[in-house]
């Protein structure tokens, strides 16, 4: 024995026995409470760092929300009460009157949108937004479509908007196109949004498959914002020195109502700056599809 | 020679009221959308002021 000169110590072979295999019990034992320690160290970590995220996430959304519907607000009231001063104070001639009339009515549309809106997203989060689908009119609903794009003001953010339709089902192509599967597309500006040939997007789908249309504008974002642009109250970069108007709501309304009608909405960047494309798939009618 | 007078607004609309009624009071205004433009257009006018 150390520190003990002369004395030793003498264990008998099946206590020695006993004694290694509580050894290695109590090796197992701590290995398997070790593990499961650490099992739950882990877990832990992440359910925090998750709740930590969302936390953040929901502090980001109440900012954004804050921000964008202060803005919202403010500009179209301020706006108004301008030309209304403006009419009482200093009679403007007719020409200028219809314009500042118009003007108004546009920031009366603005706040009526925002309105909608964020009544809309209400109603989807607490479940009472149910979308009744009913038969349509392909050619009529692109049309409207083609109509509203064309009315949006062309600026450096807005240079031009494209918007193609992607159908196999030749009745509901009749108004554009004669051949069973095509793609047509139009592009604004010109101001005339008028089908053109440019696009040449071919139609890989089988004649079963969803009808699908395309808008792309020339907005832009980084390529990992792609998923997060269809968050509630998810606007790119920094809130507080936007040169677009909007609450961050119109591409969550998107994809929850089209995710109602059984259908789906991706958004794509090459960058900042470089436009951006949103597909649009939505199932056909079944007798459609027969 | 009127007073020159250069609005910064982002709001299109808001910027033509505002000038209208600057302009009603005898001011020529220029309008911009965003503050480096403001800088820029303020800076070429100081210039061309010297």
């Amino acid at each position: 024995v150390p520190g003990y000169p002369g004395y030793g110590v003498t264990i008998r072979p099946g206590r020695l026995e006993h004694l290694q295999a509580q050894r290695r019990a109590s090796i197992r034992m701590f290995a398997a409470e070790g593990t499961t320690f650490l099992c739950i160290l882990v877990a832990g970590t992440v359910l925090i760092l998750r709740s930590v995220r969302r936390e953040m996430e929901l502090m980001r959304q109440q900012a954004n929300f804050l921000s964008a519907v202060t803005h919202e607000l403010k500009s179209p009231l301020a706006s108004i009460r301008l030309f209304i001063e403006t009419l009482e104070l200093r009679d403007p001639p007719p020409e200028k009157r219809a314009r500042f009339l118009a003007n108004m009515r546009g920031d009366v549309d603005r706040l009526d949108g925002l309105v909608n809106n964020i009544l809309a997203v209400a109603r989807l989060d607490s479940g009472r937004f149910v979308v009744h689908v009913d038969r349509g009119d392909l050619g009529r609903d692109v049309a409207d479509v083609v109509e509203a794009l064309g009315k949006i003001p062309r600026n450096a953010v807005w240079p031009s908007i494209s918007l193609c339709l992607l159908s196999p089902c030749s009745r509901a192509m009749t108004w554009a196109c004669s051949r069973p599967c095509c793609a047509t597309c139009w592009t604004t500006p010109p101001s005339t949004a008028a089908p053109s040939s440019r696009c040449t997007w071919p139609w890989r789908g089988r004649a079963t498959g969803p009808s699908s249309k395309s808008v792309t504008r020339a907005l832009a974002w980084p390529p990992r914002s792609a998923r997060r642009s269809f968050q509630k109250f998810y606007r790119v970069g920094e809130e507080m020195v936007r040169q677009t108007e909007g609450t961050g709501l119109g591409l969550y309304l998107a994809r929850e109502l089209i995710r109602q009608l059984g259908g789906s909405i991706t958004a794509d960047s090459p960058g900042v700056g470089k436009g951006s494309t949103f597909r649009v798939s939505l199932p056909l009618d079944r007798e459609e599809q027969a | 020679m009127s007073a020159r007078i250069l609005v910064v607004e982002d709001e299109q609309h808001l910027a033509e009221g505002i000038s209208e009624n600057l302009q009603q009071e005898g001011y020529a205004v220029e309008i911009v959308g965003d503050g480096e433009s403001a800088l820029s257009s303020a800076g070429a006018q100081a210039a061309s002021t010297s």
